[in-house]
């Protein structure tokens, strides 16, 4: 019997962009997992958690670990969230009682950042994605320093045929996302953002991929303002071959299929 | 200075169009974080001593009244004369005395954050003393009535050009048509007026980087010199420094003093590592007659407390703003106070009260390139969100960013009503959005629409097609 | 706010009961990259000096000093300056016969030359270890336009806890002299707009006179 990977999806995924969960889907199940989407998650919760409401915090991380019961991994695209499930929940109920703070543990032992899960955890060695071209890699800040995911990503990468990895200057530097951040201190994260999306444009990449859809919402979006040429996906449409939908922030009337599945 | 921090978003806008300042800014990538980066390549055992030196602050800081009265009483054995400050106000009263009683009319001084951050240059200034900062980059904006906008480097956001300027407008006594066409130039002249003023003022004032408890010295740390003649030239000499400054043994600075260097400029050692230890003994040649030293509180004792208290292990490297996205695009003035930076966003809450400085841990992106430079691995980002906190239960944030957060909540706690909102709003704007793929304006999310464009939903949620999947309904 | 008011605070925030201070049994030795012993420390300690622009000197005997200062101040131009200099430790040092003239005491403010004794060297960062004392006035390393130190080759120790070690070895327990000074380079800003310029308030120059010294001990301070 295989294990049962639940997914969880994240807000970002569900609202705006769900290709990406079918693409994570598609290749938990090629790393073997049966996978089990619950339909009782909704959100992490790191807009309350870093907007200093640990009450909702709580409220959102007991609901989302409920959800996930009877679930061997619980497996997330997104570096910040699976950072928040399993690292910042088990903080949430350390004054706890033991019964709960137990439960989290053992919760939050069973959480894994997609590539993190991929290629460490499953090992995985052959992937569905196909991609001619010049590809550039954003490290998320939470997946990078609070899960230490560095390696996972580019070595997933490697294994796809056609993909040429050309790496920023700076590819740990922070896009300037920093969740309601981008929203409240504009000027300043817009300061950010441009100078991470002038270093991707020197890699001369066709695609600039992420493991996390706030980062590639906020650095795709600066791109489209600005009307440069280089489409962003999350790693995982690459990984699993989903590359019908348009990359993101661009449409479907765009004639070029930059970014598109090339074969 | 007189903190600015409720006009931060304001200071930080004019910041981002500073063009000087951006020059100056865009030096730091290459400069002092390459540096620092080279720094630590070459001492593969740098983890190890981040650890080391983390565990002897908190030790230290663990045993703080120990290790202050045993400082207290080696620093009085070799002469010295301890001061005791509650806050900012008691200090400057004690400073002020220490130089009436010395008839100064001048002091010089070394750099030293603690006395910008009780006020005491315009505090002596007001009680008709001169008072002349020695370090070179303090010297510059004190010229200009400008405050440091780097616990380090104080004058990285001036040019060359701006100096030069600053020069020929404050150095009156000398010939106009005098040519400074280069930085070796600029020094040359401001070491020759320094020099009078080392060799004339009654009074010198450093800080100390870290005071010594096994032998009541205090450490300074300079790359120029001129805390070494401050400390050495006049007849009486002040050192300032907050109680928190002090190490237990010789050996504890010496592995402090191997990351302070490396993690601020990328040096294995400054040119100038001092340990002063009370005025001249019998027989020496030069020294002050004497000694000094004021030990400031000033809401340290508060931080003792609570979480707080590891951000007291700090040693003023200034790593923590060299790595920080958010003071790489606005600088260290934009925070409007005497410690800028992710480690000004922990302290000036704690000094100045959360409701006037709720901005500066709320302007983070939380992403930890501070943490991972913290030389004693302060946990500056959970620090920032603990001042998130005070501010949310203090109701501190805006009413509308509250109720926003509330509706959001409501949903977000009651899964299907949840989904069903998503449902409509992804329908909504995936089918406003197909056709561009993003939104140029929208009637929310003003402040992201201001600099990029908002990308367009794909038109059904994650949820959605998922259970038409499961239900055989092909994608 | 008195110092017992302070004191108190502290021990009510802190809670907990006093804990004893570490000994010094607990510091654990200097990172292994960076230390060094013998020869390998002389090399790494000249090897380092060199990289912040420290001249570094070596002669056999003290009688030697005198001519490598002559050869070094002719090295660096213009007319045979009056040399300050502290109490080197050994005696009839020959320095009239090198055509050097000499002062002592504390530095003047227009001395160019100022040669002190250093205690100890270390390897680890290529610093000098100076101690003030009657015969070795702190003013010497930083008044003067050029400032040079005698060492003893054997003086040179490993790692900055060698260094306290030899402190703590030379003074009292619990004491030091006025100023210790750990010396890595000359005076230098980068101040303005992020040159490095040498002289900014201290010496322009840094020197070091390594002497072998095979044969004599040096007198204690």
């Amino acid at each position: 019997m295989q294990p049962r990977a639940g997914l969880f999806v994240t807000c970002l995924v569900d609202l705006v962009r769900p290709s990406v969960g079918f693409a994570a889907a598609r290749l938990i199940e090629a790393a073997g997992c049966d996978v089990i989407v619950p339909q009782m998650q909704t959100c992490c919760g790191q807009p309350a958690y870093n907007s200093g409401d640990r009450k909702t915090s709580r409220t959102l991380a007991l609901q989302t670990i409920r959800a996930f019961a009877g679930c061997d991994y619980v497996v997330a695209p997104s570096g910040s969230c699976a950072a928040m499930l399993k690292i910042h929940y088990p903080k949430l109920f350390a004054d706890a009682k033991p019964g709960i703070r137990a439960q989290v543990a053992d919760f939050s032992s069973r959480v894994h950042e997609l590539c993190e899960f991929l290629a460490d955890v499953k090992k995985l060695r052959h992937l569905p994605g196909r991609f001619n071209g010049r590809v550039a890699y954003h490290d998320s800040c939470s997946g990078l320093r609070e899960l230490k995911i560095q390696s996972a990503p580019r070595r997933l990468l490697a294994l796809v045929p056609g993909v040429e990895l050309a790496e920023m200057a700076e590819p740990e530097a922070c896009c300037g996302f920093g969740g309601l951040f981008a929203e409240r201190y504009p000027g300043i994260s817009a300061a950010i953002v441009s100078r991470k999306v002038d270093d991707a444009a020197r890699t001369k990449a066709d695609l600039l991929l992420a493991g996390d859809l706030g980062c590639l919402m906020n650095m795709a979006g600066k791109l489209a303002r600005e009307g440069r040429p280089i489409a962003c996906r999350h790693i995982a449409e690459v990984l699993a071959g989903e590359m019908a939908d348009p990359p993101i922030a661009q449409g479907q009337n765009i004639s070029t299929t930059a970014g598109a599945c090339k074969t | 200075m007189i903190p600015s921090t409720s006009t931060f978003p304001r200071n930080a806008e004019e910041a981002l169009v500073d063009n000087r300042l951006q020059a100056a800014l865009a030096t730091l990538p290459g400069g002092l974080v390459a540096q620092r980066r080279a720094a630590v390549a070459k001492v593969p055992e740098f983890e190890a001593l981040r650890d080391l030196g983390r565990e002897i602050r908190d030790h230290t800081l663990q045993n703080l009244d120990g290790y202050l009265k045993a400082f207290e009483k080696k620093a009085t054995a070799a002469g010295s004369t301890i001061h005791w400050a509650g806050d900012a106000a008691d200090a400057r009263l004690i400073v002020h005395e220490i130089c009436r009683a010395a008839g100064a009319s001048l002091v010089v001084k070394g750099k030293s954050m603690v006395t910008e951050e009780i006020g005491l240059n315009a505090h002596l200034i007001e009680n008709g003393i001169e008072v002349v900062e020695s370090d070179l980059g303090e010297y510059i904006i004190q010229k200009r009535g400008e405050a440091p906008s780097h616990i380090i480097a104080p004058a990285i956001h001036l040019t060359q050009d701006d100096v030069e300027k600053d020069f020929r407008t404050y150095h009156t006594h000398l010939p106009a048509s005098r040519l400074l066409p280069d930085a070796e130039s600029l020094v040359a002249e401001a070491r020759a007026v320094m020099r009078e003023k080392f060799l004339t003022a009654e009074v010198g004032i450093t800080g100390a980087n870290f005071l010594v408890a096994e032998t009541g010295s205090s450490i300074i740390v300079t790359n120029e010199g001129n805390g070494d003649l401050t400390q050495t030239l006049p007849p009486v000499h002040i050192v300032v420094a907050t109680i928190d400054k002090v190490v237990p043994t010789l050996d504890d600075a010496m592995v402090l003093l191997r990351l302070l260097a490396r993690s601020a400029t990328g040096q294995d050692m400054t040119a100038y590592t001092t340990l002063a230890t009370g005025p001249r003994r019998e027989g020496d040649r030069d020294g002050p007659r004497a000694c000094h030293v004021v030990l400031i509180d000033n809401g340290r004792t508060d931080m003792l407390a609570g979480p707080l208290r590891d951000a007291l292990r700090c040693i003023r490297c200034g790593a923590c703003m060299n790595h920080c996205p958010v003071y790489n695009a606005i600088g260290g003035h934009a925070y409007g106070s005497v410690y800028p930076g992710p480690i000004g966003s922990v302290l000036t809450p704690a000094l100045l009260g959360i409701s006037e400085t709720a901005h500066l841990p709320s302007a983070s992106t939380f992403c930890g390139s501070c943490e991972a430079v913290c030389p004693v691995k302060i946990p500056l980002v959970t620090l920032m969100r603990t001042w998130r906190e005070r501010a949310w239960s203090g109701r501190l944030t805006s009413r509308t960013g509250r109720l926003v957060h509330a509706l959001w909540g409501y949903a977000a706690t009651r899964p299907r009503l949840y989904h069903l909102l998503a449902r409509f709003a992804a329908a909504g704007g995936g089918a406003l959005g197909r056709r561009r793929g993003a939104f140029r304006r929208l009637p929310i999310a003003r402040g992201w629409l201001s600099a990029r464009d908002m990308p367009a939903p794909q038109g059904r949620t994650f949820q959605q097609l998922w259970q038409e999947t499961q239900r055989g309904v092909p994608r | 706010m008195s110092r017992e008011a302070i004191l108190r605070r502290i021990r009510n925030a802190l809670g907990e009961p006093p804990r004893n201070p570490r000994s010094r049994e607990t510091t654990p030795p200097a990172p292994a990259s960076l230390m060094s012993t013998g020869a390998a420390s002389v090399a790494r300690f000249i090897a380092e000096a060199e990289a912040k622009g420290v001249t570094l000197l070596t002669v056999r005997e003290p009688r030697h000093i005198p001519g490598a200062v002559a050869r070094y101040l002719t090295g660096l131009g213009g007319p045979a300056p009056r040399v300050r200099i502290a109490d080197l430790g050994w005696p009839d040092v020959p320095w009239a016969d090198a055509g050097i003239e000499i002062a002592t005491g504390a530095a003047a403010p227009d001395d160019i030359v100022g040669i002190s004794r250093g205690l100890a060297g270390i390897a680890e960062t290529g610093t000098v270890l100076l101690v003030s004392s009657p015969g070795n006035p702190t003013t010497l390393a930083f008044l003067p336009e050029v400032h040079i130190v005698v060492l003893e080759q054997a003086a040179v120790a490993g790692t900055f806890e060698e260094a306290t070690a030899i402190l703590r070895a030379t003074f009292s327990p619990g004491t030091l002299p006025r100023s210790v000074n750990l010396i890595s380079g000359a005076s230098r800003t980068g101040d303005i707009g992020g040159r490095i310029v040498h002289g900014a308030h201290g010496p322009r120059r840094l020197a070091v006179i390594l002497v072998e010294n095979k044969q004599g001990a040096v007198e204690a301070p």
